[in-house]
């Protein structure tokens, strides 16, 4: 039988399965990053806007991406649910964003920021997980 | 910001998150989703440190809100962090928590003096 497994291709090889999910993750992506960067501007000009704009795309996205893996979308296709998830959640959220805003505050500021995006963001994704659960379960329940 | 920065800041969001996605399925499937998020975050970091040591230039919003900020992620790391019953005991998700800090934070600040000598 590996014979014909191997004809599927690897998991990781770039079959047409794999170019319409890696086309949803791109699109996911432009849209991810789009509602961050407006995220971003509408809060531009107030005191600490930039830490703020990213504190509420990360709690959010976490809260969002933990629901979504937590409900599993079974009625949605492999590429939409990459598309939702590796693509606009992925891409909503930020990491590189976190680290620059570390490295240009003062020692306080840092140490605070850090403690709120991952106190909040592990609170948000804990929920997010509960809600996706609930909701899956109830859905099963109701079949 | 101009249409044209946005335009340029969404594509390079979707090409950091399709390579953010390329990293994770060449990894995943040895069972290394963390260490492809802890790639991703740690380079994506070090990207933008080293941009924010240069002067500004027409790519530098693409670059660091585009393509740093969709290579790199907050709420796949945040989902790998919430505890479950009977999973990772919480001083193993501590120390992930830490690691993304610790080198996260650190390459973006090397990253950020070792362009500033050089500029």
């Amino acid at each position: 039988m590996p014979r014909a497994k191997s004809r599927q291709g690897s998991p990781g090889s770039l079959s047409g399965v794999k170019l319409r999910e890696g086309l949803a993750v791109a699109l996911g992506g432009a849209l991810g990053t789009l509602a961050r960067v407006g995220a971003d501007e509408a809060l531009v000009g107030i005191t600490y806007g930039a830490h703020l704009a990213t504190l509420t795309v990360n709690v959010l996205g976490a809260l969002g991406l933990a629901f979504v893996v937590a409900h599993g979308a079974p009625r949605l296709s492999p590429a939409l649910r990459a598309g939702i998830s590796v693509g606009f959640f992925g891409s909503y959220t930020t990491f590189s964003a976190i680290s620059l805003l570390v490295i240009t505050s003062n020692t306080v500021e840092a140490i605070g920021y850090l403690a709120l995006t991952f106190g909040l963001g592990i609170a948000a994704a804990f929920l997010g997980w509960k809600w996706g659960t609930s909701v899956r379960t109830q859905t099963v329940a109701d079949a | 910001m101009s249409l044209m920065v946005l335009g340029l800041t969404v594509a390079l969001g979707a090409l950091g998150a399709v390579i953010r996605w390329l990293v994770w399925l060449s990894l995943n499937r040895f069972g290394r989703a963390r260490l492809a998020i802890a790639i991703v975050n740690i380079a994506g970091s070090a990207l933008v440190g080293g941009i924010a040591a240069l002067p500004t230039f027409d790519l530098s919003t693409p670059l660091s809100a585009g393509l740093c900020a969709g290579l790199t992620t907050f709420s796949t790391l945040a989902v790998q962090l919430v505890p479950h019953d009977k999973g990772e005991p919480p001083r193993k998700l501590f120390a992930l928590a830490a690691l993304h800090i610790v080198l996260g934070v650190s390459a973006c600040f090397g990253a950020h003096a070792v362009v500033s000598l050089w500029v």
